[in-house]
């Protein structure tokens, strides 16, 4: 028998007013493992990390720490254990360097009680080179990438003795490479007994750094399997509770018109690119994080003016002084962070989607019976679960929320879609929809340009890709040759 | 209609329970709701220490005391709701006021100076919108420059003296009709015409979209600079209103006349529920706000209660209100 687990969660149960989030929730986690939990949003993830962190108290069910068993634990509690947990959201101070990241709240002072900073970095330095993490520690956090700043909260977790670690979607936002630095580093404390908790929707990550996969859905644990004995197909199944044919799967339509001809356009971050997209194509934009394609969309968008090079819409040159002009031009950008630049969190469905289509309309008065029958429709049309139009958009799930930005921009009937990582953060189920939506639209007619790190979803989609690299198109491929490992190889 | 407790046997009462039904679930989802049930009881209470209170000549002082203060809140509310704050009103005010009694004094028709007032407010308010936006400034900072730029101006001009206007331009400030000071009809229609434009008109829409998310509503296609520089053109309209009310009511022109203005202002259209960081805010919350507000001070006099308490009460329910406001957002 090996040693007793780090964590035993049994039978754990809690309800949000009539609604039960976690159903009887069953598993254990060893020491030095690492533990994928999957589930579509709404499983009940989220819940049971804050009722491993001590935020929540479950109903009913034990927790057992080190052998002794708890109805329920205090964020203190979870923090004497050593469980940290690290969120979706980044919560280091921006403005402080790494080494004071790793010591805010805790900071070592000398003998006379002043901090005492070589010893913080000396300890910063010490724990860098355990995690095997090249990042400077006096650089100031907001200018360190995504993933180095992911590093600095794991750290930050190793210099309070973590035994327990959760990762809460840490890698939702960044590209292949980024997501291997980190991974570098969960491999390392695996190595050095500590038990992590791994949560994510990439099922290729899942596979490259779990040992085990926990499944949930309805606040149910599903399955419990080791790595070896996960297959995608099966591990969808449980997820979604059924069988999936494929992901993303497309048929073609790409017809010969041209609609969008973007030629030797330089701006910044993007260096003289060139491409074509048709009408009823999808063409996909690969590349590492900062390669240049969010800089691309952008660009093509009229987001930061264009400094030379030239813009074709449907054979018609145009120059882009903003967004506005763009949209006149039926064009429309689903940004890559819907919560930092695609929605009004704090309005309505009904506001959102009817904002652009009335600033579009350039019309003077709204026209509310309107506004509404045609928010109701587009509801409909995308299947967004909402009560009624006037909910607040805040609180929808991120596939909901994502289909809201979809439907106001086809409110405006654009014939040229740029997607920015269009399903970035939202489950399986909510994926699928979104890849017929887009289906719908190039059957219609209209042009896609899809930027996307997650290469599943760029080998299944488009027709053509390119793969972009220091602002430049490097490689276009197409037809066959779309395979994860052209795009990889072709990007690094 | 009958209020018998006998059951009627038809219908026809039906839609007019739920009717009421209708409103009073509106009325509790609206978030202007407890602010006008906790301005009703305190004028129930104050009424019961002192009956005056609700005399019609006192009512009618407090709409008249409210008016100027309530068209710049509305103004505010404009602001506030685009993401801005105006800390120069009151200066500005001022020194309009300051440059139209000039120009009275100076025999210039009435045209003259009313367009010269609104047109100085509007400009200058356009100007530094136009600047704030284009070169993405906080307006709260340049607008305390503005401020203490406005009232310096002002000083200069008047060597830190009022200007009386000896009787004239007086009609706009102290007339009345139908016994109601006209000041009070220019408010109330200020807040019909703001109220109409942000619930119908695509402007009043985008000035949530804009003040919520300035760069989710750039990649919609507002334009934002311009429709900042709109935003602050017309709070500036309203302000050149007010200055000239205050101006006729009060019978001079003076540096100091409207001190003050712009946090009893922004404390009235946050209690009223709009929100500092923007998107969020009503033209009905800031007029109960702003009526709230001036109840308080009319009533501590009539009862008796020093000026200096009366500060103390206007802070405890400005602090009052941002709580309860934080609780209702919290709750849905």
């Amino acid at each position: 028998m090996a040693e007793a687990p780090l964590l035993i969660l049994r039978n754990i149960v809690k309800h949000f007013g009539p609604n039960k989030a976690l159903d009887g929730i069953n598993f254990h986690l060893n020491a030095g493992e690492v533990l994928a939990l999957c589930g579509e949003n709404g499983a009940g993830k989220s819940t049971l990390v804050k009722t491993m962190s001590g935020a929540h108290a479950p109903d009913s069910g034990e927790i057992i720490l080190n052998g002794v068993t708890y109805p329920a634990l205090t964020p203190r509690l979870a923090l004497e254990y050593g469980i940290s947990t690290i969120y979706q959201e980044n919560i280091l101070f921006q403005h402080l360097k790494v080494y004071e990241n790793l010591f805010v709240g805790r900071e070592l002072r000398t003998k006379q009680g002043l901090v005492d900073r070589p010893l913080m970095k000396e300890r910063a330095r010490e724990i860098m080179r355990m995690l095997g993490a090249d990042v400077p520690i006096d650089a100031i956090v907001s200018e360190l990438g995504g993933a180095q700043q992911k590093i600095v909260e794991t750290a930050r977790a190793v210099n309070s003795d973590a035994k327990i670690l959760i990762m809460d979607e840490p890698s939702a936002s960044f590209g292949k490479h980024e997501v291997e630095l980190l991974f570098k580093v969960v491999e390392r404390l695996r190595d050095r007994g500590v038990g992590i908790i791994f949560i994510s929707h990439h099922l290729e990550e899942v596979r490259r750094i779990a040992n085990r996969v926990v499944v949930l859905r309805d606040g149910k644990t599903i399955s419990d399997k080791p790595i070896a004995e996960v297959q995608e197909q099966a591990l969808i199944k449980d997820m979604i509770g059924r069988t999936v044919e494929e992901v993303c799967h497309h048929i073609c339509s790409a017809t010969d018109e041209i609609a969008l001809e973007v030629d030797n356009v330089v701006a910044p971050g993007v260096n003289n690119v060139s491409l074509t997209l048709r009408r009823g194509e999808i063409l996909g934009l690969a590349g590492l994080v900062g390669a240049g394609r969010t800089e691309l969309l952008g660009a093509i968008f009229g987001r930061k003016p264009i400094e030379s090079g030239t813009l074709r819409v449907q054979g018609s040159k145009q120059r882009f002084k903003s967004p506005k002009d763009a949209i006149d031009a039926g064009i429309c950008l689903i940004t890559e962070d819907r919560k930092i630049d695609g929605l009004f969190l704090n309005q309505s469905c009904l506001a959102n989607i009817h904002i652009p289509y009335e600033t579009k309309r350039r019309g003077k008065l709204v026209n509310w019976p309107n506004a509404r029958d045609m928010a109701n429709d587009m509801v409909a049309k995308l299947r967004i679960k909402v009560g009624s139009v006037e909910q607040s958009v805040k609180n929808l799930s991120g596939g909901n929320q994502q289909k809201i930005i979809l439907a106001k921009w086809m409110a405006t009937q654009p014939q040229i879609y740029l997607f920015d990582e269009p399903t970035r953060g939202i489950d399986i189920g909510a994926k699928q929809e979104v890849y017929r939506e887009i289906q719908t639209l190039i059957e219609a007619g209209c042009a896609v340009l899809i930027a996307s790190s997650e290469l599943s979803e760029v080998v299944g989609l488009c027709d053509r890709v390119a793969v972009m690299k220091n602002g430049q198109i490097t490689t276009e491929l197409a037809g066959a040759d779309i395979t994860e490992h052209n795009i990889i190889s072709a990007a690094l | 209609m009958p209020s018998r407790s006998i059951p009627p046997a038809n219908t026809t009462a039906q839609p007019s329970q739920s009717v009421l039904r209708h409103f009073a679930t509106k009325f509790i989802a609206n978030r202007s709701g407890p602010l006008l049930i906790a301005l009703i009881v305190y004028i129930v209470v104050i009424a019961l220490i002192e009956p005056r209170f609700l005399s019609l000549y006192n009512i009618r002082n407090v709409m008249l005391q409210v008016s100027v203060a309530g068209i710049v809140t509305i103004g505010m509310t404009l602001m506030i709701i685009s993401g801005q704050i105006d800390l120069s009103v009151g200066f500005l005010v001022s020194l309009a006021a300051c440059v139209m009694a000039t120009l009275l004094n100076l025999d210039m028709p009435v045209v003259v100076v009313v367009l010269t007032g609104l047109g100085l407010c509007v400009s200058l308010q356009a100007l530094s919108g136009f600047v704030i936006s284009r070169l993405k400034l906080e307006s709260f900072i340049v607008t305390l420059g503005l401020m203490a730029i406005y009232r310096g101006i002002a000083l200069l001009m008047t060597n830190g003296a009022e200007i009386p206007l000896d009787r004239k331009f007086q009609a706009l400030g102290r007339g009345r009709w139908l016994e109601i000071p006209i000041p009070v009809f220019i408010f109330l229609g200020v807040c019909a015409i703001a109220w109409f434009i942000l619930r119908h008109t695509v402007f009043g829409r985008q000035l949530y979209a804009v003040g919520e998310n300035n760069e989710a509503a750039h990649l919609a296609g507002v334009n934002v600079l311009k429709f900042k520089i709109q935003v602050y053109a017309l709070h500036g309209l309203l302000v050149g209103l007010a200055a000239m009310i205050l101006m006729s009511r009060i019978g001079v022109g003076s540096p100091n006349m409207a001190a003050g203005l712009e946090l009893e202002t922004i404390a009235a259209a946050v209690v009223g529920g709009a929100a500092l960081a923007g998107g969020r805010g009503t033209v009905f919350g800031s007029f109960l706000g702003v009526l709230f507000l001036g109840i308080i001070s009319n009533s501590m006099n009539i009862i008796g209660v020093s000026t200096f308490w009366q500060y103390i009460m206007l802070g405890v329910v400005v602090i009052g209100a941002v709580i309860a406001g934080s609780r209702t957002k919290d709750k849905s």
